[in-house]
């Protein structure tokens, strides 16, 4: 009778003991790719610094917002996915390019500063915000839209360490809910068809 | 003699320039205001049954010039140095946005479209390529 009882105890054991594990498993793949299954709960308001202070997303409600994230020494994919923005922007009517607010946020702020940043985004386009702030007001901000940065060091090479990062562009609607996440390298009449869906 | 001489010597530049290697369409980006760096991109076709690696580049127009890769990891881009470039036997490898590129540091000033950059580059097989790249506003790559 008592080695009935054990054996039950045990046999109570395997499913608990596979209920943690599978837990613990789904719990481990919602951390590490939380942009993949949820991008619905990814996004939300932050504020950082531009060269004239700080800047809220919630300061754009009613207009669409492109956010990008990188940094200024980045020499080929920040300014490919910059010009596309550019590009995609400029394909609107006037007055729909006026409703829509493009974001560029710097995760280097070593070498970036909010002035620095200001002549950058104006060389792609007029209306391109730069922001950055402390490493830890950036990282909020990072993690809160499921985007990843590192910083590696570069041995041998005259940039002395690089960024590496995630090359998404955020396609924010009106009351600043994360609409799309789109690719560096969409095609600006994608992305501009993008926004006119969400003008 | 004289003449085994001559054609000897007739042979001597014929060798030496002789090009495996052929570079078409580079160019160089135009840069924002703050950023004295920039990437180039180009061509570089082998036409010969031997691998060629590219070595080096440089340009009189800034202070240092890199080769660089770029690795698709999740969509994390990431960027790394390398040493040489091969090129292989009869193919050819693209520089390209997103891709690999010569990464251009401490521009002596900012470069504009109409500009164009004089560079050098240099191949495993002892030869080196006088280039000029023009400077163009970023592709947009439709």
């Amino acid at each position: 009778m008592a080695l009935t009882t054990q054996k039950h105890k045990f046999l109570l054991i395997i499913p608990l003991l596979f209920g943690v594990l599978v837990g613990g498993w789904v719990w481990n793949f919602k951390a590490e790719v939380p942009d993949s299954s949820s991008s619905i709960q990814l996004g939300g308001d932050f504020t950082l610094k531009s060269h004239q202070g700080d800047v809220s997303l919630q300061d754009f409600k009613g207009k669409a917002v492109l956010l990008f994230f990188g940094y200024t020494s980045c020499p080929d994919v920040c300014p490919t996915g910059l010009a596309k923005m550019s590009a995609a922007i400029n394909l609107l009517t006037p007055e729909a390019a006026a409703n829509v607010q493009p974001i560029f946020v710097s995760v280097d702020p070593e070498r970036d500063d909010p002035q620095k940043l200001a002549e950058y985004s104006a060389y792609f386009h007029p209306s391109l915000l730069g922001l950055t702030g402390k490493k830890e007001d950036i990282d909020r901000v990072v993690k809160a839209y499921g985007a990843f940065y590192q910083k590696v060091e570069l041995s041998n090479s005259a940039l002395g360490y690089s960024m590496d990062h995630t090359t998404r562009i955020y396609l924010i609607n009106k009351v600043g809910k994360l609409s799309e996440l789109l690719f560096h390298d969409t095609a600006p009449p994608k992305i501009a068809e993008k926004l006119r869906a969400i003008l | 003699m004289k003449i085994i001489l001559t054609m000897l010597l007739a042979l001597v530049p014929l060798s030496a320039t002789r090009a495996d290697i052929l570079i078409s369409n580079p160019y160089i980006r135009a840069t924002p205001p703050v950023v004295p760096n920039s990437a180039a991109f180009m061509r570089l076709s082998n036409t010969g049954n031997a691998p060629v690696f590219l070595t080096s580049a440089n340009t009189s127009a800034a202070k240092n010039s890199e080769i660089h890769a770029h690795e698709n990891t999740d969509g994390v881009m990431k960027m790394h140095l390398i040493e040489k470039l091969e090129i292989p036997a009869r193919s050819a490898v693209h520089l390209e946005p997103g891709g690999l590129h010569l990464m251009i540091f401490d521009l002596k000033q900012p470069l504009m479209p109409g500009m164009t950059i004089p560079m050098v580059l240099n191949f495993s097989d002892g030869t080196s390529h006088k280039l000029r790249l023009p400077v163009m506003n970023i592709s947009l790559g439709e």
